[in-house]
Order: C-alpha cells, then sequence, then structure tokens
C-alpha cells in the first residue's frame, strides 16, 4: 500500500498534465505537475525505489504524449538522482523551504538536461526558451505547485510532532 | 327570564327582514380572518400529509433526480451531435469547395512540457492518416501536421511547434515567405524581403509551393513588422487565429 501512494500520486498528477495543464498557464507556460510532485516525494518520503518507480511511470506517461519516446523518464530519473545523492544531505527538516528551492533549481535542472540531451540525440533546439524569461517563469510555478502539492504532507508532518 | 326569552325571539322575529344584510356585513369583516385560519389549517394539514406521505415524497424526489440526470445526459449528448454537427456542415462546404476528403479526430491529450507543441488524436492509419497530412478546424484554419501515426492514435505537430515550417502568401501582394513555428513565442515568417510591402493585419495563407499544404489555408495575421537596418530580412511576428491547446477536435485532410 505504501509502495502504491508514492506511483497513484505521480500517476494522477501526470494525467492532469497531459489533459487540463495546458488550460493552466501563465503566458503560455504550464507548470510541471510530476516534476513538481517528485520533489515533493523527494523531501517527504524516504524510499528512494518509490520515488524511482514514481518517476519512471510518470516519465513514461510524459514519453507517451511527447516527441522523443524514453526522454522524459531518463531525465525525470536523473534529475532525482542529481537532488538524492547531492542535495538530501542540506535537508535538516522537512519544511517548505527545501521545497520551493529543490524545485526552482530542479525545474533548472531538468529543463537543460532535457534541452541538451533533445538537443544532442534528436537535434531539436529547444534552447531558445532555456534562455528565456518563460524559463524563469516556469521555475516559479513549478516552486509554487510543489508547495501546494507538498502543504498536505507538512500539515501531517506538523501534526505528527504535536 | 322568560321576558328576556320572550324579547329576543320578538327581536328576532322583527329583524328577520334584514338578517341577509346582516350576515353580509359579518362576513365581510371576518372574511380577511377567516381566509388566514383556512390558510393555515391548509399548511398544517399540507404538514401532516407531508409526515404521512414522506415515504412517497422521497421515492418522487429520488425518481426526479433520475430524471434530471438522464436529461441533463440527453442535453449532454445533444450539445456534442451539435457541436460535431457544425463541424462536420463547415468540412461539408470545404469539401464542396476544394474536393477534400476529412477525417473526423478527437483530441485526446496534449504534449505535457512547454518545449514541444503538439497533441495526439484518436485516428490512426486505421482511419487512413498518414504523416504530413494537414490538420485543420475552425473552417480552414490550418493548427498542425500528422507528426506521427500509429494504428490508433496520431501525433499532431502544431503550427507554433519550434519545426513547424509552411509556404506562405502574405497580404494582398501575395508576398512570398516561410511561416516558422517558435515554441511559445509567436510564429514568425521569414525570407521576407525588406523591400516587400508587409502591413499589420494582413492574412497569412498557405502557398502550397512547399507541396505539403493545399493553397488556401489560413493561417493568421501579421501582428508586427519590423524592417531591420542592414538586414535582408524583416522580422515579421504571426498572430494565429486560434490556440492548438484548447482544440478538442480536428479535421485531418486526406
Amino acid at each position: 500500500m505504501k509502495i502504491a501512494l508514492p506511483i497513484l500520486f505521480i500517476l494522477i498528477l501526470a494525467i492532469i498534465q497531459i489533459t487540463f495543464a495546458s488550460k493552466l498557464t501563465v503566458f503560455g507556460v504550464r507548470p510541471n505537475f510530476v516534476l513538481a510532485g517528485l520533489f515533493v516525494l523527494l523531501i517527504f518520503t524516504k524510499n528512494f525505489w518509490d520515488i524511482i518507480l514514481a518517476a519512471v511511470i510518470g516519465g513514461l506517461i510524459y514519453d507517451w504524449n511527447d516527441y522523443f519516446f524514453g526522454l522524459n523518464a531518463v531525465v525525470l530519473i536523473l534529475t532525482f538522482l542529481i537532488f538524492w545523492f547531492f542535495g538530501k544531505k542540506y535537508i535538516v527538516s522537512r519544511h517548505f523551504l527545501p521545497l520551493l528551492i529543490f524545485s526552482i533549481f530542479g525545474t533548472a535542472v531538468f529543463n537543460l538536461i532535457y534541452i541538451s540531451l533533445s538537443y544532442l540525440i534528436f537535434h531539436y533546439n529547444f534552447f531558445d526558451y532555456f534562455l528565456s524569461a518563460r524559463q524563469l517563469l516556469e521555475m516559479g510555478l513549478n516552486g509554487l505547485t510543489a508547495l501546494v502539492f507538498g502543504s498536505p504532507f507538512l500539515v501531517i508532518t506538523k501534526f505528527k510532532r504535536v | 327570564m322568560m321576558i328576556a326569552i320572550c324579547g329576543f325571539l320578538f327581536f328576532s322575529i322583527g329583524s328577520r327582514k334584514s338578517s341577509a344584510a346582516n350576515q353580509g356585513f359579518v362576513s365581510q369583516i371576518f372574511s380577511p380572518v377567516r381566509a388566514y385560519f383556512l390558510k393555515a389549517a391548509d399548511s398544517i394539514a399540507d404538514i401532516f400529509s407531508g409526515l404521512l406521505n414522506s415515504k412517497n415524497l422521497k421515492e418522487e424526489n429520488e425518481k426526479l433526480i433520475f430524471q434530471n440526470r438522464t436529461l441533463k445526459s440527453i442535453l449532454n449528448n445533444y450539445l456534442e451531435m451539435k457541436a460535431e454537427n457544425t463541424a462536420l456542415k463547415e468540412a461539408l462546404k470545404i469539401k464542396e469547395q476544394k474536393n477534400f476528403e476529412f477525417i473526423l479526430a478527437n483530441v485526446i491529450s496534449r504534449s505535457p512540457l512547454n518545449f514541444s507543441q503538439s497533441f495526439t488524436i484518436n485516428q490512426g492509419a486505421d482511419a487512413g492518416i498518414k504523416t504530413g497530412q494537414p490538420a485543420i478546424w475552425a473552417g480552414q484554419v490550418l493548427v498542425g501536421e500528422v507528426r506521427d501515426v500509429s494504428k490508433n492514435t496520431s501525433e499532431i505537430r502544431a503550427t507554433s511547434d519550434s519545426e513547424f515550417r509552411a509556404a506562405v502568401f502574405v497580404g494582398e501582394d501575395r508576398t512570398e515567405a516561410v511561416l516558422k513555428g517558435y515554441g511559445l513565442e509567436p510564429a514568425q515568417l521569414d525570407l521576407v524581403p525588406s523591400q516587400a510591402r508587409v502591413i499589420v493585419g494582413d492574412r497569412i495563407i498557405t502557398s502550397g509551393l512547399d507541396k505539403k499544404f493545399p493553397r488556401g489555408l489560413y493561417l493568421g495575421e501579421v501582428k508586427d513588422v519590423k524592417v531591420l537596418e542592414g538586414k535582408v530580412f524583416q522580422k515579421i511576428l504571426v498572430e494565429p487565429p486560434l490556440r492548438w491547446d484548447e482544440l478538442e477536435e480536428v479535421l485531418i485532410i486526406k
């Protein structure tokens, strides 16, 4: 049951992303729900393999609706690994601040890896987006999205402490 | 006592003639009160009958809720059919004008990230869709081209995608140009010489010279024109007529 929860959480977010997310845009920019959800899991769950599995499932759903099959799953896993091995040690407590910082910088890392790989492997050039103001907007949006999705977990953590 | 009774009888017999008028007068005075009492009595009777028939009322309420839901569902079907009918009528008009064959498809998902601008439809190779076929909507508005086809689904690259290219005519002078998608940024017209006369509001249609799209499909209007000094070509931004991420159905030209 515990394994199913992170997967279910990411599955729902991925379905929302491919269906309704285009209606939730700010200046044409959509938040990345699965990425934000992964950072919520990164901060609030402990099981490494649960999150990897959730990243694979979220990534594959993205891939079925995107140009390059497999790329989203790979990039989501890489981003998660970077933050798990190099970032997790800096998390002192389950607080909204690490969630916000991780999701903002995580967006930049995810987009950079995605754009680089799509350019190197598939010769698609999305660097214009990465260097535009919309990239900054997406970072902010993902930060807010992670806070929204993470708020129930934050509340639960607070209650557990009490 | 006897005298009083006799007096009352005498008075009542004596005044029998005017009793009808008295009765009318009394009923006039008491009629609002009587109406009030009647109403109150009715309400109390209703409450009691409601209490007694509560089971029947509940059943009736459930029946009405069910009927309401059924009617809503029928209305929904009707609206769906109406929208489809409008689209097909539009397609029929174009078919008569240009002799195109169409496949009507529903949009089932949209690209998840901000990079690629594409969507998936519920018709694929089985319905006769092939790579490169144009997708249109709202009359003759070109919304994209088929990028990838599987058995039952196809992926459509929107006109705003950074890999989208189309040969076009601009304005009344029919200046030749190439429309390029720029992702979330507005699409641009490329290869328009700086001497060419292009003004804001000029209509952009496919020229058919790329042998990719039929001539005359609408792509939008000129939004902004910049003639840069020392540059051979103008920088022209395009305003699309509709947003691809709001589409629910498209027509694929066979």
